[in-house]
């Protein structure tokens, strides 16, 4: 954790938007004990900073700093973390300003942003085929999706959306309905792993790996794939590549029905990993 | 499931309800978490989806619990259609029969461990003119696509994902805007 600060005695018991309570977040400033002073301060923070360059305005979405966070009097001690984005959990990515109280995160605000690598522009000075290259780099834990909407789209330009062949289009289903699996269980994964349960990590890597193999047997990658082209998919399934799903499902499947061996597709059986990890 | 740990940091937590979600346009588990089965997949078929045979899980807590639960029901749900795949698979072709858009070049591995089909280079280089020049410019400038813009969507695995993609006419994308569920689920935060 970096930029830890504690502020004291300026905060306010009923904070205006709260991430992790019941209040529904859509109605922020509308919220009874929320101060006038209060409501000024988050209608400045709620408009991100700009200014004017000659290809037009540009916004600077930063999550603000903990040092604008101000409050009324009352809970004695209010923790404000900066999380990210060098941050283990959000890898790069995104920026969190949590305000703690205790082990309670009563408010959150994000600066996103930090995955903006050109992706789109850098497609303009590309081919068609190309761009595929490019969208299947915007999500690395589901680039399938990215792919296929995207070759759906130039396919609709391109006025050949019936002459896609069928086994093609089966092909696009099944790569995106494992991805779809394979991306939920970095989900739990992940989710586990920052309450502390890293046994719930662990295994759901694992099972994540045994879905990317079967994507790396077709596509050639484990990620960053290219695979789903305009017009159809880029190479036939490989020898032996139906077998492997088959096996790869049924050993999911099957192991959903034995609860002590499969954690993640049964309910009851999210408990093994975590009641068998050391921590309380 | 019933973990205790684990219902005390998702019940409750990061309630949002339909009026919110609509009002910030959220889709995916954290839309089928307050009940609609919501899934563009269904709203506007898109691959073929609405000729398998899937249930759209939901829950209606509102809270991160149901979005847990939802990913838990999904993972099976979707592993009937990658059955239901398999049953489909019949030989034939994986690219449209077009040769001005589909990719020449069919990857064949060989003795040394990868490279373009022999056959395909052999016809290119020894056989056609014309098949090398075609090759040649298609791999180089690529296809043209008529102009004008759509909107395609999926429902990835966080949500609704779109895309805009826009043609002048020419060779490469005028311009392609991603709209992915991945920031509207950034929208509840306040930046």
């Amino acid at each position: 954790m970096t930029g830890l600060a504690t502020r004291s005695a300026r905060t306010t018991p009923s904070v205006a938007f709260r991430w992790s309570t019941r209040a529904p977040p859509c109605r922020r400033l509308t919220s009874a004990g929320s101060t006038p002073e209060r409501d000024v301060i988050y209608d400045t923070a709620d408009e991100a900073d700009s200014y004017d360059t000659t290809e037009g305005k540009v916004f600077t979405v930063s999550g603000g700093d903990w040092d604008q966070v101000e409050g009324d009097e009352g809970i004695a001690q209010r923790i404000v973390v900066n999380m990210g984005p060098q941050h283990p959990s959000t890898h790069g990515v995104l920026r969190l300003i949590l305000e703690l109280d205790g082990e309670t995160v009563t408010e959150a605000r994000s600066g996103i942003g930090y995955l903006h690598t050109g992706i789109e522009k850098n497609m303009e000075f590309r081919t068609w085929t190309q761009g595929v290259t490019y969208v299947t780099r915007m999500d690395y834990l589901a680039p399938i999706f990215n792919e296929t909407a995207y070759c759906l789209g130039v396919e609709k330009l391109l006025g050949i959306t019936d002459q896609i062949p069928e086994r093609a289009t089966v092909i696009r289903v099944m790569l995106m309905e494992l991805n779809r699996i394979s991306s939920h269980l970095v989900y739990l994964a992940t989710g586990g792993m920052e309450l502390g349960a890293l046994t719930a990590m662990t295994f759901g890597f694992r099972e994540r790996e045994y879905i990317l193999d079967v994507l790396e047997t077709i596509t050639g990658l484990r990620m960053n794939h290219a695979f789903i082209r305009p017009g159809g998919v880029a190479q036939d399934l490989p020898e032996g590549a139906e077998a492997k799903i088959a096996e790869t499902v049924s050993s999911c499947a099957s192991a959903a029905r034995t609860p002590r061996t499969c954690w993640w597709t049964t309910r009851s059986g999210w408990r093994a990993p975590w009641a068998s990890a050391t921590w309380t | 499931m019933d973990n205790s740990i684990w219902m005390a940091r998702t019940v409750g937590v990061g309630y949002l309800d339909l009026t919110g979600c609509m009002a910030l346009g959220m889709t995916g588990p954290v839309l089928r978490a307050t009940g609609p089965p919501g899934t563009c997949a269904r709203r506007s078929p898109t691959a073929g989806y609405e000729t398998y045979e899937f249930e759209v899980a939901t829950q209606t807590s509102c809270d991160a619990y149901g979005r847990f639960l939802i990913r838990l029901e999904e993972m099976e749900q979707r592993l009937n259609i990658v059955e239901q795949c398999l049953d489909r698979l019949r030989p034939g072709p994986v690219m449209v029969e077009d040769k001005k858009i589909a990719w020449p070049a069919q990857l064949a591995i060989g003795s040394d461990g990868q490279g373009n089909s022999l056959e395909h280079i052999r016809h290119i280089m020894g056989q056609s003119m014309e098949a090398l020049i075609h090759h040649f410019k298609l791999v180089t400038e690529g296809f043209r696509v008529p102009a004008g813009q759509v909107y395609s969507a999926v429902e990835s695995a966080r949500g609704e994902l779109g895309v805009h993609v826009v043609s002048d006419g020419g060779t490469r994308p005028t311009g392609c805007t991603s709209g992915t569920p991945r920031s509207t689920i950034c929208r509840p935060c306040r930046p």
